[in-house]
């Protein structure tokens, strides 16, 4: 708010393979699906701009292989990374069991200044299929225990939720990079802000 | 002893040629008046009868019946006397053993044949040899399984014909020293060894260039030389001619040109070729005379008999007769070198000629071709010795006296102002002091020839003089004809027009002469036979004045070895065909009507070999209905890669079906060949702008050849179309049915089914699955029994009486000669576990597969042999190679900014290369033997290493280091610093991961891992509730 500078939020889709990452990057970025999978090799990225809170940003939407075979190459883009989005597939319990690890990996990567208060967000992808196995309440608990992730449940397919999750998504790493951000462009004024905003910070992320 | 593979093709000639010289022997002794007379061994046929009877006997002998040379340059010397002496009665062995002049096996073995043939029994022998059964054990003993006697039914066919001469009676000389070594035609029948390059296989009859000379001109059957004085001057003036000519170039007398040979004026070859011919045979003349045994003045005085061998023979015979004809003769002087000398070898006078008119003077005082310097000079020597025999037989005493009639001979036909003054002095020494003479022209000539070989030129003289005491000589000659002289009709008739002015007497001054005899010669800048001459010739260098003289002794162009491409390409170590020329002589026999123009002696019976096919003439002679080949050409080239498309200067040598090349024109070491009859196609669309053209194969390989200029280019594409036309013509008429081999690409398929009859038990699956297994093991020799006697291929019976099979080295079974052609490939395992990277033979099939599997990527070093990483240095160093690529794999891959095109123009169809380290096609073992491989890796990792490290999108997939939580990037491809886990592939720094065995990462998906199973239970449960809910 302070800073009316075009910001570049840098967010990171986690998530089993097939669970929809890219779906929903592309649904939430170029309005766009196919039923066709194409496993996503290695990693990429997209950028969208938005308006969050006044404040125009870019978001850096990084697409990852959930296929493990991709985990020879590295991912030190982790690294500065300003939200992850954590994607399961609600008809898929094993993907929903996966986020502790996807999220735990991730903490380890990016090694966060505080990973305790790193915002995350829970993507619950496929709602549009009837065969829902991973339920709301059970999601819901599981991000409850994590610091209060937000949770969504979306449908890449039929575009259900999907703006909203990323405008959360948005919020939260725009939180996360105005500080870092700050840090970067406006080294002068960094001191200030940081005494200011990092009890603040803590506060909110509860 | 080289085993020549083409042994089917020499068993045929042998038969073939057997039944001509019987014919000729049978026609020869009816033309007797008396018709009891004997045939004497002067006869050109009973020498052809006999070489042939002895190229029967040593073929397929094994080689441990050969006795050790002792030196490296001496013929094999093999001997068949323990057999001999197993089926001869012990009174002929006795008798043989008597013979004071035999002193070696062979010469035992030599002499049992005359004597046998003189008994009128060895068609019994042989008919006792080959039909008893005792006997049959014998010859398995003593013969290879290949060998003519061991072939039932050729040595049936042999026994045929020899029988046809039983009723002939010989009378043929044994007892001499001559015997006791081998000359080269028998050996060069029986495929034993090559008629070298530089030493032209002589045919049998070559010693008698009389015949020669004789052959247009109706002659008595037999005369008797009292003019063997003049003949021996007159040879005896070529043969030191030459060495005239080697100190100063112009004293060239045309006199000895005019000498001998050339009578056969009509029979127009090109000139160019004829010289080179004419000067091979004289180098093989020479090289019989080395053989000869030196025992100087032990040489049997008595004998009324010809008693050495036919070569020592013929040039004095030829230098007494040689006179008498002299007017003939000299009508047709220069012209006609050809048809003489390049049919009957003995010209050594011929050949000196020809040197000195036409060897270019640098060449022999260069001496650095020196093979070719010192047989000529050894041909000089012959000459001189023979004639100076000659004349110490008639007149041993009065020198001086003959010394004018020389000399007016020589100036009858030249100048005498033109005569070298070497022959004036030197003539009066002839009588007196051979020893002398020739040792003093030998120095004066050249500086290498060793002492040795003058002291056997000596002792040869000698010889000669005993042996000229024979009156009974018969002339042989009424037979030669000049097949050449058709080819050419045009130049005939420019010959004939000078010799007519030869004939009148118009006796050129030697300057001018030697003018004449270039102007005759084509002007062909690209004939390799001259090419060859020059010692000191680069590919570039071509000029008019190279070409225009050339023809050296050594010169020589093999035309024999058309008819035996398969042999002559299959002794790797000689890459000359065992060329008996026999087959080009295709023979001496009338039966084949030589096409086009026929000069005045067309009358005359007996057609000799096509000459020397030219470099450049290709042409066609059609002897029984068959089209032969007479293609021949060589030369350097510029041969493209097929590994490193580099191109890289050849001696090509286009020969029959077969398109050889070598390093260097020394044809030492055979590069390659190319088998005409496998291609497919040939690609000049590009021969205007790279002067070159590419041969398209039938597996597929394209072999690409270009010249300095685009006329040599064009000259070999027209040759190797030509020949190409034929080969496919005549592979239509002899393919067998069942295997069609051109285009089908699915004989895979089609042929499978038999040749899984022979996989083997070890072997399962479909022939591609055995051939495979053999990619990567080497493959042993089952023997030919577990094939069951059956061509693995096409199952057509092999071994036994069917002719010797043909080992394939990849599948280590036996093929048909059909199936497998002895095309020579790499074999992958023998590259894998020996690191052996030479060409082994292979059959039709294997070739085909191994060259289609060559790029494919199919071996697993690490399992096929992991010590190789070990214990070879190419191997050591391309493993961690690999194995950056292998990790920069997923990053060139993936990288969008890396364009598809980018991609591929970097790795070059090696992209399999990063899917694994240890996976290589055989094509990748050989270039990594050649370190290739190893440079297209590291360029390879040094683009992929810049782009990782450039590219924001790839770094970014870089790790991080979780020990020590650095931001610094790290990758897997830099090995020096950083360490991989082999089991997440998480990578850390080198000195972070203490223990590779701690890697955090697998420490936490193992924690997760035991969690997930331990939660499984809870899970299953905690999903039921949710359905619940």
């Amino acid at each position: 708010m302070a800073s009316r500078k075009k910001v570049l939020l840098k967010v990171i889709i986690l998530g089993d393979s097939g669970v929809g990452k890219t779906s929903l990057m592309n649904q939430y970025v170029n309005k766009k699906f196919s039923n066709q999978y194409k496993a996503t090799i290695g990693a990429d990225f997209l950028t969208k701009e938005v308006m969050v809170d006044d404040r125009l940003v870019t978001m850096q939407i990084w697409d990852t292989a959930g296929q493990e075979r991709f985990q020879s190459l590295g991912v030190a883009f982790y690294r500065g990374a300003d939200c992850c989005v954590l994607v399961y597939d609600v008809t898929m319990p094993n993907t929903f069991k996966t986020l502790d690890s996807w999220r735990d990996e991730f903490l380890i990567q990016a090694s966060p200044r505080e990973p305790e208060n790193f915002p995350f967000v829970v993507i619950g992808n496929k709602i549009d299929l009837e065969n829902r196995v991973v339920s709301h309440k059970r999601a819901q608990g599981w991000c409850h225990s994590k610091n209060n992730i937000p949770y969504y449940e979306c449908s890449a397919k039929d575009n259900i939720n999907v703006e909203q999750a990323f405008q959360t998504v948005a919020k939260q790493a725009l939180m996360q990079e105005s500080e870092v951000g700050l840090y970067d462009d406006f080294p002068e004024r960094i001191d200030l802000k940081n005494t200011d905003q990092k009890p603040k910070q803590s506060d909110c992320a509860c | 002893m080289k085993v020549s593979t083409s042994n089917k093709s020499v068993k045929a000639e042998l038969n073939e040629s057997l039944s001509n010289v019987v014919k000729n022997l049978q026609q020869e002794s009816s033309q007797k008046l008396n018709g009891n007379e004997h045939i004497q061994s002067e006869s050109i046929n009973a020498q052809q009868f006999i070489a042939v009877l002895e190229a029967a006997f040593i073929h397929g002998l094994k080689a441990t019946y050969y006795e050790k040379k002792k030196h490296a340059k001496d013929l094999p010397k093999p001997q068949f006397w323990n057999l001999v002496s197993k089926i001869s009665h012990k009174d002929t062995l006795s008798q043989a053993k008597n013979l004071k002049m035999i002193k070696t096996h062979i010469g035992l073995c030599r002499a049992w044949l005359r004597l046998a043939l003189n008994d009128s029994a060895l068609s019994s022998y042989l008919t006792s040899l080959l039909s008893t059964a005792e006997h049959k054990s014998i010859l398995s003993r003593y013969y290879e399984t290949f060998a003519l006697f061991r072939d039932s039914e050729q040595a049936d066919i042999f026994l045929r014909y020899l029988q046809g001469a039983e009723n002939l009676e010989f009378q043929l000389a044994c007892n001499s020293s001559v015997l006791n070594q081998w000359v080269r035609s028998p050996l060069e029948m029986a495929g034993i060894i090559n008629p070298s390059l530089t030493r032209k296989p002589v045919q049998e009859n070559n010693n008698f260039d009389h015949s020669s000379s004789s052959s247009h001109l109706p002659r008595p059957p037999s005369f008797h030389s009292h003019a063997g004085l003049n003949d021996s001057l007159v040879s005896s003036s070529s043969g030191s001619s030459r060495h005239d000519s080697l100190r100063t170039p112009l004293s060239v007398s045309p006199a000895i040109s005019v000498t001998s040979e050339r009578e056969n004026f009509g029979t127009t070859i090109p000139p160019s070729i004829v010289s080179a011919s004419v000067g091979t045979s004289a180098a093989i003349q020479a090289e019989g005379l080395v053989e000869v045994e030196p025992h100087i003045g032990t040489a049997p005085s008595t004998s009324p008999i010809q008693t050495d061998g036919p070569r020592e023979r013929g040039s004095v015979l030829h230098s007494r007769h040689l006179m008498k004809r002299r007017r003939r003769i000299r009508r047709n002087q220069s012209l006609d070198f050809g048809s003489s000398g390049s049919t009957w070898g003995s010209l050594s006078s011929l050949s000196s000629n020809m040197s000195t008119q036409s060897s270019p003077q640098k060449e022999l005082n260069n001496g650095k071709d020196s093979r070719s310097s010192s047989t000529s000079s050894n041909a000089a020597l012959t000459s001189n010795s023979s004639d100076m025999s000659g004349q110490d037989q008639t007149e041993d005493t009065d020198t001086q006296k003959e010394n004018t009639p020389i000399n007016q001979i020589m100036s009858s036909s030249a100048p005498l102002s033109h005569i070298p003054a070497w022959r004036r002095h030197s003539t009066p020494v002839l009588g007196q002091k051979h020893k002398h003479l020739s040792r003093h022209h030998r120095h004066k000539v050249h500086r290498d020839i060793t002492p040795d070989e003058l002291k056997k030129g000596v002792s040869e003289i000698e010889v000669k003089r005993d042996n000229d005491g024979d009156e009974s000589y018969q002339s042989p000659g009424a037979e030669v004809e000049s097949t050449s002289s058709t080819l050419n009709p045009s130049q005939s008739e420019q010959n004939v027009d000078i010799a007519s002015e030869t004939e009148l007497r118009t006796v050129p001054s030697p300057t001018q002469f030697v003018l004449d005899v270039e102007t005759t010669v084509p002007y062909d800048p690209m004939s390799p036979s001259r090419r060859l001459f020059q010692p000191d010739y680069s590919p570039i260098e071509e000029g008019p004045d190279i070409y225009a003289r050339a023809p050296s002794p050594s010169v020589a162009t093999i035309d024999e070895s058309e008819e035996y491409p398969d042999s002559y390409f299959n002794v790797p170590c000689t890459p000359i065909s065992p060329g008996n020329s026999l087959l080009c002589g295709v023979g001496w026999s009338s039966e084949h009507p030589y096409p086009g123009r026929h000069s005045k002696d067309d009358d005359t019976t007996s057609p000799i070999t096509s000459p020397p096919v030219s470099s450049t003439d290709a042409s066609s002679v059609q002897t029984d209905g068959k089209l032969k080949l007479a293609i021949h050409r060589e030369g350097y080239l510029q041969k493209k890669g097929e590994t490193l498309l580099f191109w890289r200067t050849r001696w090509f040598v286009l020969n029959a079906e077969t398109l050889t090349y070598y390093k260097d024109k020394n044809m030492e070491e055979r590069l390659g060949k190319i088998l005409l009859s496998h291609v497919t196609a040939i690609k000049d669309n590009e021969v205007k702008k790279n002067k070159s053209i590419s041969l398209l194969m039938q597996d597929g390989v394209q072999h690409q050849i270009a010249a300095e200029s685009l006329k040599l280019i064009l000259d070999w594409a027209k040759d190797l179309k030509k020949v190409i036309e034929i080969a496919s013509k005549e592979g239509e008429e002899y393919k067998p049915a069942r295997h069609n081999t051109i285009g089908s690409d699915f004989e895979v398929i089609e042929n499978s089914g038999t040749s899984d009859r022979f996989l083997g038990d070890d072997v399962s699956g479909s022939w591609h699955g055995s051939m495979m297994h053999h990619m990567t093991r080497i493959a042993n020799e089952q023997g030919l029994d577990t094939q069951n006697y059956q061509c693995a291929d096409c199952a057509s019976p092999i071994g036994i009486i069917y002719g010797a099979p043909r080992l394939c080295t990849f599948t280590g079974q036996y093929y048909c000669p059909q199936c497998h052609l002895n095309e020579e490939h790499a074999i992958p395992a023998r590259m894998l576990h020996n690191w052996d990277f030479r060409k082994h033979r292979v059959s039709k099939r294997s070739k085909r597969f191994l060259s289609q599997i060559w790029r494919d990527p199919c071996i697993e070093m690490d399992k096929a042999n992991p010590a190789a990483y070990k214990f070879l240095a190419q191997m050591k160093q391309l493993l961690p190679l690999r194995q950056k690529l292998s990790s920069l794999q997923p990053y060139l891959l993936t990288c969008r900014k890396l364009t598809h095109t980018q991609r591929n123009s970097k790795l070059q169809g090696n992209s399999y290369m990063m899917d694994n380290p240890h996976i290589y096609s055989a094509y990748d073992l050989q270039r990594a033997q050649s370190s290739d491989l190893c440079d297209i890796i590291e360029k390879i990792v040094s683009f992929g290493v810049d782009h990782v490290r450039s590219c924001p999108l790839c770094s970014a997939k870089g790790f991080l280091c979780e020990i020590c939580k650095k931001d610094e990037v790290i990758f897997a491809f830099d090995t020096d610093t950083t360490t991989q886990c082999e089991e997440c592939k998480g990578v850390y720094h080198r000195e972070c991961l203490v223990d590779p065995d701690l890697c955090p990462k697998c420490e936490r998906r193992n924690a997760r891992f035991r969690k997930q199973e331990e939660e499984l239970m809870e899970d299953v449960s905690d999903d039921e509730d949710d359905r619940s809910m």
